[in-house]
């Protein structure tokens, strides 16, 4: 390097970029899909509200669907939808972006293992990585909700953390589940087709689980999306204390849903930070 | 700038690395040779700062990887054997975002990007994917990243497997440079003329442990004669011939497909050979490598 004037090493900080360092890579990498993600971001959201608010949603509220629940169709589901599709968002990232393009084919994250940044600032920034996008994935949802006349509070912005959280839930296991898995194998169908499906179906998105048979609604309880939908109905539509009791939660019960929700994502936190420090260090 | 004394590591019961000594001086540049699975790349993990020690002493840059991992990989460059660029991201892309995991500013990292793309003679590709780049393009990409913090030691592990020979020469030369700049390299090969052209030192490993220790020239002193004779006779018929040749050369060595004979001088046996009415299909004559050294010592070739 006859040509080199340029001199780092005096700038190099011993404990490295740290966290920051790889949201910056996960920003960088992610801007090539933003256009393709957030129009799909846009779609899908659309379509649901069209076909199931407004199409089913007309029809169930034509039944005494709205008197009963004691507010439109769309905007019982609206909180749900938000929550799901945060859930999904998250999922999808904890898999395969960490088994394929960071441990397995590309190993990216072995790359960085080689620099300061250790490798629970590695996972931590996965994982705040998955909450944004959870995070946005929600925000977008909650504009088309509102396109569609589906807020009926202002409580509803609070489903944006609430369903952040419920995708940190199911999100955190999972990617400590990736960082472990040699090969693929059909883990990630699995999950998506054995897991996020039936969650999505039987977690009181569409209808209260209170219509279900009893030993369904127990399961309900392991579901993180169930107690994400509770707590997002409970903000979205609380303030308007409903005589049908749609969106009314006790204090200690959405202490409990939230309990539900905490837990798992704290401890699937720490379980990812334990497997990425065990895979980077062999 | 690498000292290490015992220095081992186990998974499961498995011990790759036996219990070795090695240490490396400032600008020196330091070679690693033996063949696959002989725990090369396992000692580099550790001098990396990422696999911990089972047993025995590490120091790099004086400090124990143990507690020390950040700050001793923060003055380290790595190249590992499996390039583990993001080959979604531009080959400008890569080297960025690998500065920002130093902790070096945006600002300075701009121009360090153009001095080290022309380096590595990539500078019109700077904006091209790396996913189309040929293998040789990528490994000196991987090489310009590492050299991204200005790194005290430089560790390469198998720079150059897997390349043409012509991307090898190109890769050889890069690393001649940055020797002649003073930096220190760690290298583990498989190739001895690798091995012969970029390290003053180097110890051969086999089975996890350190089985001689000297430079490419002291090695060939003493673990091989001054020239080899291969001769050629056919398959069956090598081992026959070694019994009848035995007496000619220092040491005979029977391969699956030709006998070696170290010797000396190489023309004088090959007559002695003929004199004795012996035919090879074909022979040859050439100087030691250190391939006859990894042969001497353990009875096996480095390449399979």
């Amino acid at each position: 390097m006859s040509t080199e004037q340029t001199r780092t090493a005096h700038l190099v900080k011993p404990a490295g970029g740290g966290i920051r360092a790889v949201l910056t890579y996960n920003l960088i990498a992610d801007r090539r899909y933003i256009k393709v993600s957030l129009l799909s971001q846009l779609i899908a959201p659309v379509l649901y509200l069209l076909a199931l608010g407004v199409g089913l949603g007309g029809v169930i509220n034509a039944h005494g669907g709205a008197d009963s629940l004691g507010t439109s169709y769309l905007s019982f589901i609206a909180p749900a939808l938000i929550a799901a599709t945060a859930l999904q968002v998250g999922v999808g990232d904890a898999t395969y972006p960490i088994l394929h393009g960071g441990f397995k084919y590309q190993r990216i994250y072995f790359g960085i293992g080689a620099t300061p940044v250790t490798a629970g600032q590695l996972a931590r920034s996965i994982l705040t990585w998955i909450a944004y996008k959870a995070a946005g994935a929600s925000a977008i949802y909650l504009a088309v909700v509102a396109c569609f006349g589906g807020i009926r509070s202002v409580g509803a912005l609070l489903c944006l953390p609430i369903a952040t959280l419920g995708a940190l839930a199911l999100a955190t296991p999972i990617a400590a589940f990736s960082a472990t898995l040699q090969d693929e194998g059909n883990s990630f169908n699995m999950i998506f087709r054995f897991v996020v499906t039936p969650m999505f179906l039987f977690s009181g998105t569409f209808y209260p689980i209170s219509t279900l048979p009893h030993w369904v609604r127990l399961l309900a309880w392991l579901s993180p999306l169930w107690h994400a939908t509770e707590l997002a109905r409970w903000v979205s539509l609380g303030p308007l204390q409903l005589t049908t009791g749609v969106g009314s939660l006790s204090a200690p019960m959405a202490v409990v849903h939230l309990l539900f929700l905490l837990v798992p994502a704290l401890i699937g936190a720490r379980l990812t930070i334990w497997r990425f420090a065990v895979r980077l260090s062999r | 700038m690498i000292a290490a004394l015992g220095l081992t590591k186990s998974f499961g019961g498995f011990t790759a690395v036996d219990a070795v000594d090695f240490s490396v001086a400032r600008g020196e540049s330091f070679g690693f040779l033996g063949p696959n699975g002989a725990g090369k790349s396992s000692t580099m993990r550790m001098i990396g700062a990422v696999s911990p020690v089972t047993a025995g002493s590490l120091r790099i840059l004086g400090k124990d990887p143990a507690t020390d991992g950040p700050a001793i990989r923060s003055r380290l460059g790595v190249v590992p054997q499996q390039d583990n660029l993001d080959v979604e991201l531009s080959v400008w892309e890569n080297l960025y975002v690998y500065g920002r995991y130093f902790g070096i500013p945006g600002r300075v990292l701009r121009p360090k990007i153009d001095e080290l793309l022309d380096f590595a003679q990539l500078t019109d590709r700077a904006r091209s994917k790396v996913e189309p780049l040929s293998g040789g393009m990528k490994r000196r990409l991987t090489i310009a990243r590492s050299l991204i913090n200005d790194p005290e030691i430089l560790l390469l592990d198998e720079p150059t497997t897997g390349l043409d020979p012509q991307a090898r020469h190109i890769l050889w030369d890069r690393l001649y440079r940055l020797k002649h700049q003073g930096v220190t390299l760690v290298l583990t090969t498989h190739y001895m003329d690798e091995a012969e052209q970029l390290c003053d030192r180097l110890v051969v490993m086999d089975h996890g442990r350190i089985v001689a220790e000297g430079s490419p020239q002291q090695l060939i002193a003493e673990h091989a004669s001054r020239e080899v004779a291969e001769l050629r006779f056919g398959i069956d018929q090598n081992e026959v011939m070694a019994e009848k040749v035995a007496d000619l050369a220092d040491r005979v060595e029977v391969l699956a497909d030709r006998l070696l004979l170290y010797v000396d001088d190489g023309e004088t046996a090959l007559r002695a050979v003929s004199q004795r009415g012996l035919q090879p299909i074909s022979s040859l004559v050439r100087r030691a490598s250190l391939e006859d050294v990894f042969l001497t010592l353990t009875g096996r070739s480095l390449v399979d």
